[in-house]
């Protein structure tokens, strides 16, 4: 029995981690874009959750109403200026210049809201759980994340392998020379999958900020697992990145069983594993063609 | 227990709960050490120049170090305003007459930016380009050892707090802590600091233990959440067998004390924890609750231990909760969640420079600056209470061997109470200690608000360690 | 499109390029080409390894930009318009080596090449028409396909967008001769649909049966225009490899 609350725990914290990375997973996989500033992004979602949304005199519970296409838009358009702008050079800059918005996000953050911490407030929901067996609980919290971590995938994958625009997305990510050739724009594609990638990092901000206290450095501890789950699972591999987070979950409760020290390192051993036998990832296409 | 293998010196070295091991502060002061090296080069010729300047002016130029923004910045909170105050009294204002020459003072402020090297670097900076007199210094070990450590080498006096003095104390090179938990080594010739350690942390918890243990049937077992970060590995060391050695001189019945386990900082998830803590020992879960967590890793454990229904009857916290921003982002969580504090309003101590009452001082900042109070203001003030104190001592404020023995004589009453750095009693010579008392945050203002009603305040629940401090409320179970 | 009788098209040129100079780095690929390419024919560019071909083809399509010159479709100049766009006007490019999208399947290769098409009688269905075998494979991934049935998506790919100009680029690279021959007999199918096409080929006698006018490029310049059956094979043998009468190479390859 202790075995089974030890993987429902850890498929619970690993569906998080799921959604947290799966906006990684995509813009690597469509832009080859490793985005160093993923982690603060989801920070900034927080920080709008907690100062924007009481304005529209929402409950926070409901503050991804708001966050959410907010930050779609944002991802659009910082896509199709500053992003787009450090693709044309090469990758390099790429990684310079989300590493630069990184640091710039931290510091705009702290101007604008003190490094005080702060944290999603919903009330006593946050507290309810449900009394599984005399071992096992689990809270509401976490199965909502769970459920819209699956959610959010199935229907990504969905879009992906359904829509014409999604197969636009797939097109360009192969590549992207011959999309623009079947007259695909891809800087709007690149755009659209922005957009999604950042409205999937909103989602996990929000979840992030009502589980814990944040500040506005971070962005970078969460930034490791979400890799951690998208090369397990495979770059740019959505089923991988879900199967990724959940057996990096999962993982990491089997090592904190042992003991709290080995939880962290429960997840990095599989993760070396994963590196070792199968860099590509378990559902990480080997190169092709 | 944990940390032996990192310790490379032959006597057996403790670490500070809440604040950072001795190891930690050693590491710090090597990596200072780099620094003084640089220092030591141009430490005569800033010596020789501010000799001169001496003649000329009659200013006299303190540097404060203080982490103003990163990680460290909630204590950093107050200084804007406690600076103001400290220039507008009559002495910073005006400045001071030593012997027969009237000093205008100058205070130069340098943000550490929470990093250890940009304290030392900043410290360096006020030595070699300002040209300061002396240095002062508050928050946490990342700040205070570097610049203790420029100081020392550079040969210019200082003043630290907001650290407990092992910490501080261990990075000095040759400096240790024994077994005893005392001072091993040579007092810094330079430095000075005050506020508290170990024992002051257990003196202050404990006493809040028996008196929820007394009103309720709570088991006589302790949860300990240690983080395996230096602090963590620190409390782990140093926290049971100083209870233990408390409660043994009491004779009281001993406790239990339940390991959380090393877990890393920033883990996500603390089920195994919590389940650790409700099965506690020999059948009794446990009801007790001690901690020195990053912030934002307390608000996760919180969250969860109250969605897993581990609800200990006293959660006495270190490290977290000391300011109302922690306790705001846990919300409804936070009531009777019980910590120290080394400086409240309720006070009765006063400003050594001005008179001001400890209630005129909060009840200001909260007018002022339209935030909450914080008790790391009174210990800010002090520094700058403590430096007129040592001047008034001495017959050049340029003298820098003479400022810095004056420090070590200081002995006085101010915003942070009765301070005595040359009691025998104390840890060493050169450090001064405050007693902290304990509070619980509860919803809530206390009077003193006037204008703005805060939903939380920290409330003085427990005074057995300063008997100045009256007690506000009652000590209530964390849960009932 | 609006006079044409009999399988006659307009004289006047859809594709248009004048005097087009382009760069890779400091080297001169394409040196002052000038062509046209009318409705319903076949010019084929010709010409060596390196000769200017594919860059030729490639900054028509839009993929490079030109250091000089001008490209015109329809009468309007269309040098700095983005390739995605130029798709929408009516040029598509069959790249060099397929460049097909490895994780999507026949069918989906195609449909991304519909997705922004003009009007026109190339459609999915057109296509299935066209190849037989590609119903009853649509669903599989093009990368369990053959080189020639790579190279009929890839064509597939770029007539749905429905051009009035389809840029071929060495569309025998690496097939079988028989494959070679099947994938040219396409050509005038094509053709017959009004679609003006400009070819690019390594292989001259391919190239000269299907071609209106001929097109052979000798390090990035023209060497030689004409129509095939007016040309002598040691004209453009000449043209080919450089043994220019012009230049009196005495030193010219002979085949």
């Amino acid at each position: 029995m202790i075995w089974v609350n030890t993987v429902i725990e850890g498929v619970l914290v690993g569906s998080f981690y799921a959604l947290f990375a799966c906006g990684l997973s995509l813009m690597f996989g469509v832009m080859k874009i490793i985005n160093l500033a993923h982690g603060d992004m989801a920070v900034v979602a927080g920080y709008t959750a907690i100062f924007l949304v009481p304005k529209f005199h929402l409950a926070p519970v409901w503050s991804f109403v708001v966050v959410v296409p907010i930050f779609a838009l944002f991802g659009y358009v910082l896509q199709r200026t500053l992003l787009q702008k450090a693709i044309d050079r090469d990758p390099f800059t790429t990684l310079l210049v989300t590493f630069g918005l990184s640091v710039i996000i931290e510091n705009l953050l702290l101007e604008i809201y003190t490094a005080n911490g702060q944290s999603i407030d919903i009330g006593v929901l946050i507290s309810k759980s449900w009394q599984v067996s005399s071992t096992l609980t689990i809270s509401y919290f976490s199965l909502v994340v769970m459920a819209v971590a699956v959610a959010v995938l199935l229907s990504l994958q969905l879009f992906l392998s359904r829509t014409g625009t999604g197969r636009q997305i797939r097109a360009v990510s192969d590549d992207r020379e011959a999309a623009q050739l079947c007259g695909t724009n891809y800087r709007h594609i690149f755009g659209i999958a922005s957009a999604i990638a950042f409205a999937t990092v909103a989602l996990a901000g929000i979840a992030y900020g009502i589980s814990t206290e944040f500040f506005p450095s971070s962005g970078g501890a969460n930034l490791l697992f979400a890799f951690e789950a998208v090369v397990i699972g495979g770059i740019g591999s959505l089923w991988g990145t879900l199967l990724g987070g959940v057996l990096l979950g999962v993982s990491q409760q089997l090592g904190a069983h042992f003991s709290p020290a080995y939880q962290v390192l429960g997840g990095n051993i599989l993760f070396l594993a994963v590196l070792a036998v199968r860099p590509q990832g378990l559902f990480g296409k080997r190169t092709e063609m | 227990m944990g940390n032996e293998e990192s310790v490379s010196s032959g006597s057996r070295e403790q670490t500070i709960p809440g604040w950072g091991s001795v190891e930690f502060g050693r590491r710090l002061g090597l990596k200072a050490l780099g620094a003084t090296a640089l220092v030591g080069g141009v430490a005569a010729l800033a010596e020789a120049s501010s000799a001169a300047a001496a003649t000329k002016s009659g200013t006299i130029k303190i540097g404060y170090v203080t982490p103003s923004t990163g990680a460290l910045a909630d204590f950093a909170g107050p200084d804007k305003f406690v600076l103001s105050l400290i220039r507008a009294s009559s002495q910073y204002a005006k400045g001071i007459t030593i012997g027969k020459t009237k000093y205008k003072i100058e205070i130069i402020v340098k943000n550490s930016q929470s990093d250890p090297s940009i304290a030392g670097q900043v410290a360096t900076e006020l030595i070699q380009s300002s040209g300061v007199d002396l240095i002062v210094t508050s928050s946490a070990p990342e700040t205070t050892i570097p610049v203790s450590a420029v100081c020392e080498g550079a040969g210019v006096p200082c003043l630290s707090t907001v650290c407990p003095w092992e910490a501080w104390w261990g990075g000095f090179t040759g400096n240790s802590i024994g077994a005893a938990g005392n001072a091993v080594g040579t007092p810094p010739e330079f430095c000075s600091m005050f506020f508290f350690g170990v024992p002051e942390f257990v003196e202050c918890f404990l006493p809040m233990w028996n008196r929820v243990l007394a009103k309720t049937n709570a088991n006589q077992v302790y949860a300990g959440m240690f983080p395996n970060d230096s602090d963590g590995n620190a409390f782990r060391a140093a926290w049971p067998p100083t209870q233990n050695a408390i409660v043994g001189a009491e004779k009281g019945t001993p406790w239990t004390f339940v390991d959380g386990g090393a877990y890393t900082d920033l883990t996500s998830d603390y089920t195994n924890m919590i389940s650790t803590f409700k099965t506690g020992s020999g059948g009794k879960s446990c009801d007790f609750f001690i901690n020195c967590p990053l912030p934002p890793d307390f608000n996760t454990f919180w969250k969860q231990a109250s969605q897993q229904d581990w609800n200990p009857k006293l959660a006495t916290v270190a490290k977290v909760m000391l300011f109302p921003t922690d306790v705001y982002a846990l919300g409804d969580l936070s009531n009777n969640v019980a910590t120290d504090a080394w400086f409240t309003p309720n006070s009765p101590y006063k400003s050594s420079l001005t008179g001001m009452t400890a209630n005129t001082f909060a009840a200001n900042y909260q007018k002022v600056t339209k935030q909450q109070w914080v008790q790391s203001m009174g210990s800010t003030y002090s520094l700058f209470e403590i430096v007129i104190q040592a001047l008034k001592k001495v017959h050049n404020p340029h003298d820098r061997k003479a400022v810095a023995a004056a420090f070590k004589q200081v002995n006085y009453d101010g915003m942070c109470g009765p301070l005595n750095f040359s009691a025998a009693t104390n840890p060493a010579k050169g450090i001064g200690i405050i007693k902290p008392v304990g509070i619980q945050w509860k919803p809530g203002s206390t009077e003193l608000v006037g204008h703005k009603k805060f939903s939380w305040s920290p409330w003085v629940v427990d005074n057995t360690l300063n008997k100045h401090i009256p007690i506000q409320a009652a000590l209530e179970p964390t849960n009932a | 499109m609006s006079e044409q009788v009999g399988g006659e098209y307009p004289r006047t040129p859809l594709l248009e390029v004048a005097e087009l100079t382009v760069h890779h780095g400091q080297l001169c690929a394409v040196d002052q080409v000038s062509l046209s390419v009318r409705a319903g024919e076949v010019l084929a560019v010709i010409g060596a390894n390196g000769a200017g071909k594919s860059t030729l083809l490639r900054t028509i399509a839009g993929l490079h930009r030109p250091t000089a010159g001008s490209i015109s479709f329809e009468g309007d100049n269309i040098s700095k318009l983005a390739t995605h766009r130029r798709v929408r006007r009516g040029i598509s490019l069959v790249p060099e080596g397929r460049r097909l999208f490895v994780s999507l399947t026949v069918e989906e290769n195609i449909k991304v090449g519909a997705q922004s098409a003009g009007p026109g009688p190339f459609n999915l269905k057109a296509m299935y028409e066209l190849f037989p075998w590609m119903p009853e494979r649509r669903h599989q991934k093009v990368g369990q396909l053959s080189g020639g049935e790579q190279q009929a998506v890839a064509i597939a790919r770029a007539l749905v967008a429905n051009p009035k100009v389809l840029l071929i680029d060495e569309v025998s690279l690496g097939l079988a001769p028989i494959v070679i021959e099947r994938i040219y007999e396409f050509i005038p199918r094509i053709v017959d649909q009004g679609v003006g096409v400009l070819l690019v080929e390594q292989d001259v006698t391919q190239a000269l049966a299907v071609a209106t006018r001929v097109h052979c490029l000798l390090e990035g310049k023209t060497s030689l225009v004409g129509v095939p059956t007016e040309l002598t094979p040691a004209a453009i043998e000449a043209a080919y490899f450089g043994s220019d009468v012009a230049h009196g190479a005495a030193e010219g390859p002979t085949s």
